[in-house]
């Protein structure tokens, strides 16, 4: 073998004995503290107050937890899916679980988990497993998913993301020691921003096509065609001053938004046969979806 | 709801985003689509015996009646804590007579 290459082979089998951390795995988290601090908004919220605290009461700022529902589903395709039904995932209890695995979920509701061990995986099933909502809410889909890692998504334009850089409207400065540059997005008003998540069907980018949300879909080949003109932010951010709560049917004005009900009755003696008059109220309930998608969808 | 399958060579509705691949068929609320349901309501009424051996007459025991109209989602399907379980779309009220 030659002198160089020998050179080479001793510092990495050095640095793995000793423990330094081999380059590619340096800038992973470990923990799920630990990618919690890698994504941490809290600077966000001194300027950003209003954004902020309407964002911390949305769904977004629970993302692996829901309604409820979510962190259940995490469980249940976990132990019945991967565990159980999916025989050939290579899982058969919580140690054996990879981030790639995980995805099936992360892909949309905690897309920051690539940067991330398979340990964090590991922590994060053990949570859902256990229902352990307080571990589950330490990480979410927050300002930066939104604002720097999913602000591209024309690649070959654009670029990739760039660290230290808050996407959004404008180009400029920003006073944040974290993110000093403010560069503008030309995504942020499409409807194609939140259809990066809100789903086009089976994910059959992944080993095992999940398929949990399909509104996206929904937007472009039922709403478009049927004449519709709105992006998701007209009615979930704009219309009804919702802001960063972005709430759906859980929210009375959006619900009352998305369906109009119109009712008209008749009151009159039906006469099935001879002899036999049935005094009945007839009741027409007509329903219209004012909504950008299917109802109910996700 | 989107009603989906495994794509498994099945043909029956599973639940769980790890086993849906595909729709089999869809009875949402389509987006600016409508949708009508009629509903036949019968006022309460009973067949009276005026005088024996005679036909009875049949007595309309209330001819005016309050409709109550209301749209509900339930996410899990089931009914439960409003709020938490069901949440309420509208909510109409009528009143309706018969002569």
């Amino acid at each position: 073998m030659r002198p160089q290459k020998w050179f080479l082979i001793s510092i990495f089998a050095l640095a793995a004995i000793i423990g330094f951390p081999i380059p590619s795995q340096a800038q992973k988290a470990r923990t799920v503290d630990e990618l919690s601090k890698m994504y941490d908004v809290s600077t966000c919220k001194a300027c950003h107050t209003k954004i902020y605290e309407e964002w911390e009461k949305s769904i977004h700022a629970r993302s692996l937890v829901g309604t409820g529902r979510t962190a259940a589903t995490i469980r249940t395709a976990i132990l019945d899916g991967l565990m159980k039904e999916q025989t050939k995932s290579g899982v058969k209890e919580i140690k054996d679980i990879k981030v790639e695995h995980l995805m099936m979920c992360a892909k949309c509701h905690l897309p920051q988990l690539k940067d991330a061990t398979d340990e964090v995986a590991q922590q994060l099933a053990k949570a859902a497993v256990d229902l352990d909502i307080k571990t589950l809410e330490k990480v979410n889909i927050n300002c930066l998913i939104c604002h720097n890692t999913h602000s591209i998504i024309h690649k070959w334009h654009d670029g990739l993301p760039e660290k230290g850089v808050v996407y959004g409207t404008k180009d400029g400065s920003h006073p944040d020691k974290a993110f000093p540059t403010m560069k503008k997005t030309v995504i942020m008003k499409e409807s194609a921003m939140c259809g990066q998540c809100h789903g086009l069907g089976p994910n059959f980018d992944l080993p095992q096509p999940i398929q949990c949300a399909t509104l996206y879909g929904s937007y472009l080949h039922a709403y478009i065609p049927a004449g519709g003109t709105e992006t998701c932010h007209d009615c979930h951010i704009k219309k009804y001053g919702k802001g960063h709560l972005m709430p759906s049917y859980r929210d009375p004005d959006i619900a009352q938004g998305a369906v109009t009900m119109e009712v008209s009755i008749l009151g009159y003696k039906f006469l099935p046969k001879a002899g036999d008059p049935r005094p009945t109220a007839l009741v027409t309930v007509k329903l219209t979806s004012n909504a950008g998608h299917r109802i109910p969808d996700g | 709801m989107p009603q989906s399958t495994t794509s498994r060579d099945s043909d029956e509705v599973v639940y769980g985003p790890f086993r849906k691949v595909g729709i089999i068929r869809d009875t949402s609320l389509q987006p600016l689509q409508t949708k009508e349901e009629i509903f036949e309501i019968l006022f309460p009424y009973e067949d009276v015996e005026k005088e024996p051996g005679k036909p009875k007459i049949r007595e309309i025991r209330a001819k005016e009646m309050e409709i109550i109209v209301e749209l509900w989602y339930l996410p899990a399907g089931v009914r439960g804590e409003v709020g938490k379980d069901q949440f309420l779309f509208n909510r109409m009220v009528r009143k309706v007579t018969v002569k």
